[in-house]
Order: structure tokens, then C-alpha cells, then sequence
């Protein structure tokens, strides 16, 4: 895992310290909220309904037991016990007092976290496959380049005032599970026709009011040339990039705009001054960053297939669970195990800081020290010993950390929308609970198979509804919370925007469209099609007047 | 429509709502409803001096119901704000809203006599 070196660590403390100075000048009045309100957000501490709220960069979504104990102690010593995994693999907590803020701050700089660029019109967070590194399916762990664009983009004088924020996913695999189509820049690692690691480069993809998939700027990328080019499509954003209209601020308008051809034009021009210059990566720098992402020290050791086998046949409810939740590991003997945080009426991504110590120690026990998040808002042990599998699915069970829903339509993504956020028109926890509670049978759930529903509580899209197979927007409408459904939206390596489904409905009448909906799939599923699959190929219409009976059409003119 | 004032405390972003006494409380009963259009202007003057004062940010007009002595915003967005996250009602902090999944609490209950600013007792 990479560690700050001196530079991180001495300028993180500086800035806790000039942060530590700001917040005693507003408390004395020196400065009003107009001239606090971007010092704070520089340091990730929003105004939100009931208090402020701290959001806390977890860099590709790798930390470790060490670093998610500092989260339990700040959730408890700062905060009201517990913190909220986001979809851009942050952590948030909820009720920050801005006078304590800084000490937080330190506290959790003294685990090298930070929440420095986790606002504001910056590169944020740069978000990773929650598998990488040990995935089966992925040609090279591709946080080496999250953390090499990490160490970059970090305080980038350049860069530190763009038009406005900017998200960078990378994937290693060709299974994408960091939903890079819905980035500013989106990484896809793929090899060339010689053989060799590159990159497929997508640009202006993005969520919120007006929603794009990313589209190919470049097919292959060398990674020597990656800051370069990052460089390039960065800059060329500054300088094109509106800054009159927060609205129409983002690089997916412009790219949009001015067609991804005269874009790549306009990059392609500004990379040849610069591509072969000082920004061109040599190995050793690669080299360098990988070392800090070496593999643990496996054991050599056969896979336990039969002997799963066994356990698996003996009980249901593992069986269940191996099925959902735990994942094939690229070294043999060795298994990737999701912890989902979906029980059925959990805040989906809300985990106390019991828990949070709990995972830590089963980080230790079972799997190097070393937690995933992931976007969808679980979290994963990435290195168990299959021999150990059982065992940790007991501890996991106790803990109600083994809800076998991973990748199942209870396996919602969810902002904190109205309950918590300032800019929320609609409660959104409240729907996922009760999706949650119409759909309790595990066997139904595996029966209906791979599905996602996301769930936002605005049209800024925290909840990426746009790209759920069934996505759900919070609404306002006359002072009433409505929610109108989309369907088709996915997020994987075959990205699309849901299709808007018809007139919003009160939230009582939400599971019950959900289970129209998913009646009307089984019904028309050819074998053990998946539901985007059957949607891709029937379109909206059975679903439509599944949902809205006779007035369909009515509410379709 | 009678209103309130609501606002977040500068030192630990908490709801608050403005007094009798022209100070802030955390129970929305504590908060002093205005009846009338003028008072409530005069003061929101009041409490936009406190905000420079940096007691408070964003102090803003609400409008409330009064039913059975409970108070209560009439817009979702300030009920949650006054009460709570409706998905954790452990953590209210104003008392209890009549939303779903609110647990009946008494910060939103007003003492009996409690200052109820209308256009006679306006100064």
C-alpha cells in the first residue's frame, strides 16, 4: 500500500495546522462565511443539514486496518459512531463540529488519510476496480496509476481552479467494476495489437443534471505517456472549459459540445508539446510506485474446491453466501470476500464504528490488513485463505455482515439524499429500506439474478441513477417527495443511461413498481438472461405498462 | 402562516432556532413563532445581525404548523432539519416529527405560555 513520504506527511500537518488557524478566525469573527466557506471546502468540510460534514479521500479505495481503526476513533471521538461509504469510495461523516474539524483533520493525517481535494474544483478522488491487484480478470493492478495520477494531480498549482471538479477512474480488467464510462476521464487497461499494456482514454462522462457516457478519445494510451496526456485533456478543459454556469461547467459539455473530434484535435495538439517532455513516466517510476503495491506474502497453497464443495452442500445458507459474496482470487488456495452493508433495512454504506473495528480485525486475522471499498458501496477482504472462508463467513454472520446479496437487487446504491444532504429534494434512504423489505426472500433474490438499483435523492446523480439497471431520482414536486424511475442505465463495460419510465410516483407506491417490474423480466426472461439483457432486447414498453397499466399510453403522450 | 427562524450554530453546524430572547435553542418548541409578516422581517434583521456576530450561519424565515401545542415545518426539508434524519430517529436532536419512521419525542412540544410573537405584543 503506498505510504506518504516526507513531502506528504510534512505538508498534510502544515495544512492541519493553517486549517486549525482558519477555523479559529471564523469562530472570532475575523472572517465571515463568504471568505471561510472555500478554505473549509478545500478541506472537505461541507454545511449539510443538521452540521457539517467531513469527507474523507480513500485513494482507489484501498486502506487498511490501521486506517479504518482512525475511522472508528474519529466517528466516535468526533462524531455520532458511525460514517457513510460513498460511491466514490470516500468515507463521509455526518456530524462534524467545526471547532473540533482540524483535530480530525490530524487525526486521521496521522494515518495518511486525508480529505485534502475531496471538494472543490479539483481532481477528486481517483477511483479504482475494488478488486485490484487480485482479481483474475485484470491484466495489471491499476492502482500503480491511480496513485502515479494521485501524486500529480495532488495540489497541482495548475490544476487547482479548474472549471469544476474532475473524477479520474481507472480499470485494470476488462470487466468494469470502477464504472469508468461515468467519469471526466475514464481508464480502461487493455493491451494493443502488439501485446502491450496501454490504455483506452474516455472523456466526458458524467452523471447529474445533464448525463453522458464518456466516449474514446484516444484507443491506446502507452503508459509512459498517461500524466502527459491527463495533462493535456486537463488543460485544454481550463483554458475551454465554461466557467459562467455552474451548470454546464463540467468537461462533459464541452466535450459535447464541440464533438469528441474537434476535442481530441485540441488535446492531440497541446500533447505534442509536451509529450515527450518531463511528464513522460520512465519504468522505474512505475516500478517505483508498484513495490508499493507488491503482493502480500502468500502461502502456497492448492485450492480448497472440493472441500467448499462439501460445506457449501451441507449448508444452504453458506452456500448462499459463497455464491453471492465471495469472488475467484488470481492466486490459487486464496478467495476475495465481500462484506456487504445491505441488510435488509441498514443504511445502505452507513456502518458504525463497532463495526468498523470489527472489520479492521478481521482484516488482521484473515486477509493482510487490507479492506476494500468498493463504488457500490460495500466493502471487500481481498486475500482470505479458502481454508478460512468458513470460519470468516461465521464471524461475518454475527456481525450481520453476510447478507448474500451481492450484485442482487437488494444490493442498492443509495446518496444520503434528503435525510442528510442540503442539495437533496427526496428522501432516498427511506426507498432503499423499503425495496429492501418487499424483496427479503434470498431465494427470490437469486432467482431474479444479477440486478442494480440506484437510488439518488437529486438530479446531481451521488446515487448514479442514471446508470442503475433500475434507477430511482428523488423528485420535489409542490412540496411532495416523488420519484420517478429510469430503466436500462448500467455501469459496466457496456455503459448506457436508463430510459425515464413515466411519471414519478409517491414513495408508497415504489416497491410495488419495482416488483411490477420485476415480474414483468421473469415473465419475459429467455433462460437465465439477465434483467438489462431482457430490457436491451423488449425495450421499455411491457415495463411500462406493467407499471402504469392502461394509462401507459396517456402517460406516454 | 405563522414562521420561524432557523439556522445552522457556526461552532458545531447544529439546527437551531431563534428565542424570545433573541438567543438560539436546539428544540424547535424553545423557538419563538411569529404571526405576523413585519415581525418576522424585523426579526430576521435580528438574527442576520447574530449571523455577523458569527453565532450562526444562514438564518432564514420557515413556515411552521402549530397543532396541540407541537410545532412542526410545514416543508419536508425544514421538518428533517428541525427533527432529524427520519432514518435515525436515535439521533434526533429537536424532538420528534410526524414523519414516517419518527419516534414520538417532546422537543417539539411547547411550554404552556410560551412566547407566541403576534402583531399586538409587538414592540
Amino acid at each position: 500500500m503506498y505510504r506518504y513520504d516526507e513531502f506528504d506527511q510534512q505538508f498534510v500537518a502544515q495544512r492541519v495546522a493553517q486549517f486549525r488557524r482558519q477555523v479559529k478566525r471564523r469562530l472570532a469573527g475575523e472572517l465571515n462565511e463568504d471568505q471561510f466557506r472555500p478554505l473549509r471546502l478545500m478541506n472537505g468540510l461541507y454545511l449539510q443539514l443538521h452540521a457539517y460534514m467531513l469527507r474523507v479521500n480513500v485513494p482507489y479505495g484501498t486502506l487498511s486496518s490501521r486506517q479504518m481503526r482512525q475511522f472508528a476513533h474519529v466517528a466516535r471521538k468526533y462524531d455520532r459512531g458511525f460514517g457513510h461509504f460513498t460511491t466514490r469510495q470516500n468515507i463521509q461523516y455526518n456530524w462534524i463540529k467545526l471547532a473540533e474539524a482540524p483535530d480530525a483533520i490530524a487525526d486521521l493525517a496521522a494515518v495518511e488519510v486525508t480529505s485534502i481535494q475531496s471538494s472543490g474544483n479539483c481532481v477528486r478522488n481517483i477511483t479504482s476496480d475494488q478488486y485490484a491487484g487480485r482479481a483474475k480478470d485484470e491484466l495489471a493492478d491499476p492502482r500503480v496509476y491511480c496513485e502515479l495520477l494521485r501524486q500529480y494531480s495532488f495540489l497541482h498549482p495548475e490544476f487547482s481552479y479548474l472549471p469544476r471538479k474532475f473524477k479520474i477512474a481507472v480499470t485494470g480488467s476488462p470487466n468494469d467494476r470502477a464504472a469508468v464510462a461515468i467519469h471526466d476521464i475514464g481508464l480502461r487497461m487493455h493491451k494493443n495489437e502488439q501485446g502491450e499494456i496501454g490504455f483506452e482514454v474516455l472523456v466526458g462522462g458524467g452523471l447529474g443534471r445533464t448525463p453522458y457516457i464518456g466516449q474514446t478519445i484516444r484507443k491506446w494510451l502507452a503508459p509512459e505517456h498517461l500524466l502527459s496526456y491527463v495533462e493535456a485533456i486537463l488543460r485544454v478543459y481550463n483554458m475551454l472549459g465554461r466557467r459562467d454556469n455552474i451548470h454546464k461547467a463540467r468537461i462533459k459539455i464541452i466535450v459535447n459540445q464541440m464533438g469528441i473530434d474537434k476535442y481530441r484535435e485540441l488535446v492531440d495538439k497541446e500533447w505534442e508539446l509536451t509529450k515527450n517532455g518531463t511528464l513522460k513516466v520512465p519504468d522505474d517510476e512505475i516500478e517505483r510506485i508498484n513495490a508499493y503495491f507488491a503482493p502480500p506474502a502468500y502461502e502456497k497453497l492448492a485450492d480448497r474446491t472440493a472441500e467448499l464443495a462439501a460445506l457449501r452442500k451441507d449448508d444452504r445458507r453458506f452456500d448462499r453466501w459463497m455464491r453471492g459474496n465471495v469472488v475467484e482470487h488470481k492466486v490459487p488456495g486464496y478467495a476475495i470476500v465481500n462484506v456487504t452493508l445491505k441488510a435488509p433495512g441498514r443504511v445502505p454504506g452507513d456502518v458504525t464504528a463497532e463495526t468498523m473495528e470489527a472489520i479492521a480485525d478481521l482484516a488482521d486475522r484473515y486477509s493482510f490488513g487490507e479492506i476494500r471499498v468498493n463504488h457500490r458501496q460495500n466493502l471487500v477482504l481481498v486475500d482470505v485463505k479458502q481454508s478460512e472462508v468458513h470460519e470468516l463467513w461465521q464471524k461475518l454472520v454475527a456481525l450481520e455482515l453476510a447478507t448474500p446479496n451481492l450484485g442482487l437487487l437488494t444490493d442498492i446504491i443509495c446518496c444520503p439524499g434528503l435525510d442528510y444532504c442540503a442539495l437533496a429534494n427526496a428522501r432516498s434512504i427511506p426507498i432503499a429500506q423499503d425495496i429492501a423489505h418487499a424483496f427479503t426472500d434470498l431465494d427470490e433474490l437469486q432467482r431474479i439474478g444479477h440486478f442494480t438499483i440506484n437510488i439518488s435523492g437529486c438530479m446531481n446523480a451521488c446515487g448514479h441513477h442514471h446508470v442503475g439497471h433500475i434507477g430511482i431520482l428523488g423528485v420535489d414536486k409542490r412540496g411532495e417527495e416523488f420519484f420517478q424511475l429510469t430503466l436500462g442505465g448500467s455501469s459496466d463495460q457496456r455503459a448506457s443511461l436508463g430510459d425515464r419510465l413515466g411519471p414519478g410516483l409517491p414513495q408508497a407506491e415504489v416497491p410495488r413498481a419495482i416488483r411490477k417490474i420485476v415480474d414483468t423480466y421473469l415473465t419475459m426472461r429467455e433462460h437465465d438472461e439477465r434483467f438489462i439483457d431482457t430490457y436491451r432486447r423488449v425495450g421499455i414498453e411491457p415495463f411500462k405498462a406493467s407499471v402504469y397499466g392502461a394509462d401507459a399510453e396517456a402517460h406516454a403522450a | 402562516m405563522p414562521q420561524m427562524i432557523i439556522a445552522n450554530r457556526l461552532i458545531d453546524g447544529a439546527v437551531v432556532f431563534l428565542d424570545q430572547g433573541e438567543t438560539w435553542t436546539p428544540a424547535i418548541g424553545g423557538g419563538v413563532v411569529i404571526d405576523d409578516d413585519a415581525e418576522a422581517q424585523r426579526l430576521l434583521a435580528v438574527a442576520k445581525q447574530l449571523e455577523a456576530r458569527c453565532e450562526v450561519i444562514d438564518p432564514l424565515l420557515i413556515q411552521v404548523t402549530v397543532e396541540d401545542g407541537r410545532v412542526r415545518p410545514t416543508e419536508i426539508r425544514e421538518a428533517i432539519r428541525a427533527f432529524g434524519p427520519t432514518v435515525r430517529t436515535d439521533l434526533a436532536d429537536g424532538g420528534a416529527a410526524p414523519l414516517p419512521g419518527v419516534a414520538p419525542g417532546a422537543g417539539d412540544r411547547r411550554e404552556q405560555g410560551a412566547t407566541r410573537v403576534r402583531k399586538d405584543t409587538k414592540e
